[in-house]
């Protein structure tokens, strides 16, 4: 038999905030929201409290002197978790203001206690808590007295059964503060602005009892209210299926390009297309969920240069319009890799998709934030392998300017981060633009070294035969290779090797 | 939508007054409806919220209603309903019951455009008495 404590763990109905949290709100617990002015402590409060509360477990909101309480109501029923129906019946609003003003703590909290007796409140919200710590403080009182109200607050709710919550502007964690102390929970939210860009973070600082996930998390405020986006290994659940993967290939959707692949790209592949602008490596990656949908299996796409449509891609639009494909069009604002995993895992789940496109990884460094760029490298570490953990092929493009002086595949350096690499090239031959490709890496997989030609019309993505007759193509302007030269280098067995001059 | 109150409102003071009630019924009436506006709205907004809201209303209304004049300190500590009957109790049978009507109507519309319909009649829907069903909305008497 089991003698400890168990602990039950409240669904606060903030999407993301339960795994970010470790499971949940442990119920009873003594939680302190705290943050900037406008950094969507309310929000979040009012969010968990129409989530949480019901007849059964009916919530109290104590307004102090912070937003007056009619702004309060006006503003937050602008979100949709808004329920006014649930207004004095599992949810009571008090005002506190003439009880705060005297600045008589033990006032205030005898208030607060005969207010959840009387309603019986499982939850209990304190909002703003700052306003009783100055009330307390400008009449000159000694800071000790705030200590105690804390102390005894904490002690009264719990011993009450109920879930408490002080929401409080500070500004600075190191704010010399009893509540840090005695709180079981400190959830910290932050706007992080840099250059012209804001972003949402929220952090749990401590939450006693169970292991929330550390480092900051991005969240956006929506009509909807609040969605916090947990790391991509978070929200990752299933292991990757590494055994077998070799087994089973998928269709590229470009003739020959399989037998390029050594059979095809192994299921669960990433697979990097790099080249110059204009190369097709867009159009190779809509063939590529063509033939996937030509299979049976959806696909999702995040379209991050130019929204796919009938005038440059007439089948991939038409796999969207129809619903195989899902495209994920992210046009919010500073957004952060994490978001983008879950709107991509979201659509992943919804159509049970198979492959994904990411066209292109310099469209997606231009959509984030700008406080996410510098550690770009790692989040689409983090990105691939979230979604190699969802058990789909992925395809990513990444444009990269032809230098002919030295062969790169990734501007970011991703290139490892990758299970397949194809890389396109232009090279001038007789005062002409053609397109070579070559399948650099296919990890764990014999593929060919060919460097093939391939032209691009209304029908797709054509690869040719190699160029046997040049050499240099990778550097740009190759030239003819010489019969004689050959010769001269691998000579007929029995000749000896002519010196080069 | 803003305007659903009106026959509620109507009705309400058409139950509680009954027929041929004089001007101090009247003052009284409005002010025992205050009194239960007040009662449902101070444990929320506070007794500060609640007396701006007052003194909104009353500004509202002497625009249609110029003799409801009355000039109150902007921070009293409760709402002071003396005045209001005093004032009301001096005016005209009619004159008092159309005065009323029109406060108590404003401060419903006041309190509509800043938390809702919605919310507004679950805070304040137990003061409103709902018209007898089937019977076209009259004026009170």
């Amino acid at each position: 038999m089991n003698h400890t404590a168990t602990i039950q763990r409240l669904g606060t109905g903030v999407p993301g905030l339960d795994e970010v949290l470790g499971g949940g709100l442990p119920e009873f617990s003594f939680n302190l929201i705290a943050g900037a002015p406008g950094c969507g402590k309310t929000t979040l409060a009012h969010q968990m409290m129409f989530a949480m509360a019901t007849p059964e477990r009916p919530a109290i909101y104590f307004t102090v002197l912070g937003e007056p309480p009619l702004k309060m109501l006006r503003y937050q029923q602008q979100f949709s978790y808004f329920d006014s129906t649930a207004i004095n019946r599992s949810i009571r609003f008090v005002n506190l203001s003439d009880d705060t003003l005297k600045g008589d703590l033990g006032a205030v909290l005898q208030r607060i206690v005969a207010e959840v007796r009387a309603h019986d409140s499982a939850l209990v919200f304190v909002d703003s808590f700052r306003s009783v710590v100055l009330a307390s403080t400008t009449e000159g009182k000694p800071n000790h007295a705030l200590q105690q109200f804390v102390q005894q607050l904490g002690v009264l709710m719990t011993s009450w059964q109920a879930t408490t919550f002080l929401i409080g502007e500070y500004f600075a964690e190191s704010d010399a503060n009893p509540v840090f102390t005695v709180c079981d929970g400190l959830i910290w939210l932050r706007q992080s602005v840099e250059r012209n860009s804001m972003v949402r973070k929220m952090e749990i600082v401590k939450m006693r009892g169970q292991s929330s996930l550390p480092g900051l998390h991005t969240f956006r405020i929506t009509s909807a209210g609040i969605q916090v986006f947990a790391p991509a290994r978070a929200a990752a659940i299933d292991d990757r299926p590494d055994s077998g993967a070799l087994d089973f290939r998928l269709g590229m959707g470009v003739p020959g390009l399989d037998d390029m692949l050594g059979g095809g790209l192994p299921r669960g592949y990433s697979l990097l297309v790099a080249g110059p602008s204009g190369s097709g490596k867009s159009v190779l990656a809509a063939a590529f969920l063509a033939e996937g949908a030509r299979r049976g299996e959806s696909g999702v796409i995040a379209a991050f240069e130019r929204r796919p449509n009938p005038f440059y891609n007439r089948a991939l639009a038409e796999l969207i319009r129809s619903d195989r494909v899902a495209l994920v069009d992210p046009q919010a604002p500073d957004l952060s890799i994490d978001e983008i995993v879950r709107l991509l895992l979201d659509e992943i789940h919804r159509l049970k998709a198979t492959r994904v496109v990411i066209d292109s990884l310099s469209g997606f460094e231009l959509a984030i934030a700008p406080t996410f760029r510098a550690d770009f490298r790692e989040s689409l570490a983090r990105l691939v392998m979230a979604l190699a953990h969802a058990g789909v092929s992925v395809l990513m493009t990444s444009e990269l300017e032809d230098r002919y002086t030295d062969l790169r595949f990734s501007p970011y350096g991703t290139a490892f981060l990758t299970d397949a690499i194809i890389v396109q090239r232009y090279i001038e031959v007789h005062s002409e633009i053609r397109r070579v490709m070559a399948v650099v890496k296919v990890r764990g997989s014999t593929h060919s070294h060919e460097l093939r030609e391939f032209t691009i019309s209304t029908e797709g993505i054509c690869i040719g035969d190699k160029l046997p007759d040049y050499v240099g193509l990778l550097g740009g302007r190759p030239t003819t290779h010489h019969p004689v030269q050959e010769w001269v280098s691998n000579p007929p067995a029995g000749m000896g090797t002519v010196p080069a001059s | 939508m803003e305007d659903t109150f009106s026959p509620r409102i109507a009705a309400t003071l058409n139950h509680r007054l009954g027929q041929d009630a004089t001007s101090p019924h009247i003052a009284d009436v409005v002010v025992a409806v205050y009194r239960e506006i007040e009662g449902a709205l101070t444990p929320i907004v506070g007794p500060g919220g609640v007396v701006a809201l007052y003194q909104r209303s009353l500004h509202l209304a002497k625009a249609t209603h110029h003799w409801i004049d009355i000039s109150s300190p902007a921070q009293t500590p409760r709402v002071d309903f003396s005045t209001l009957r005093t004032l009301l109790a001096q005016q005209t049978d009619e004159t008092a019951l159309a005065g009323g009507v029109e406060i108590l109507e404003r401060f419903s519309r006041l309190l509509v455009s800043l938390i809702g319909l919605s919310l507004s009649e679950q805070l304040l829907g137990a003061v409103w008495i709902q018209p007898p069903a089937g019977s076209p909305v009259q004026d009170a008497p």
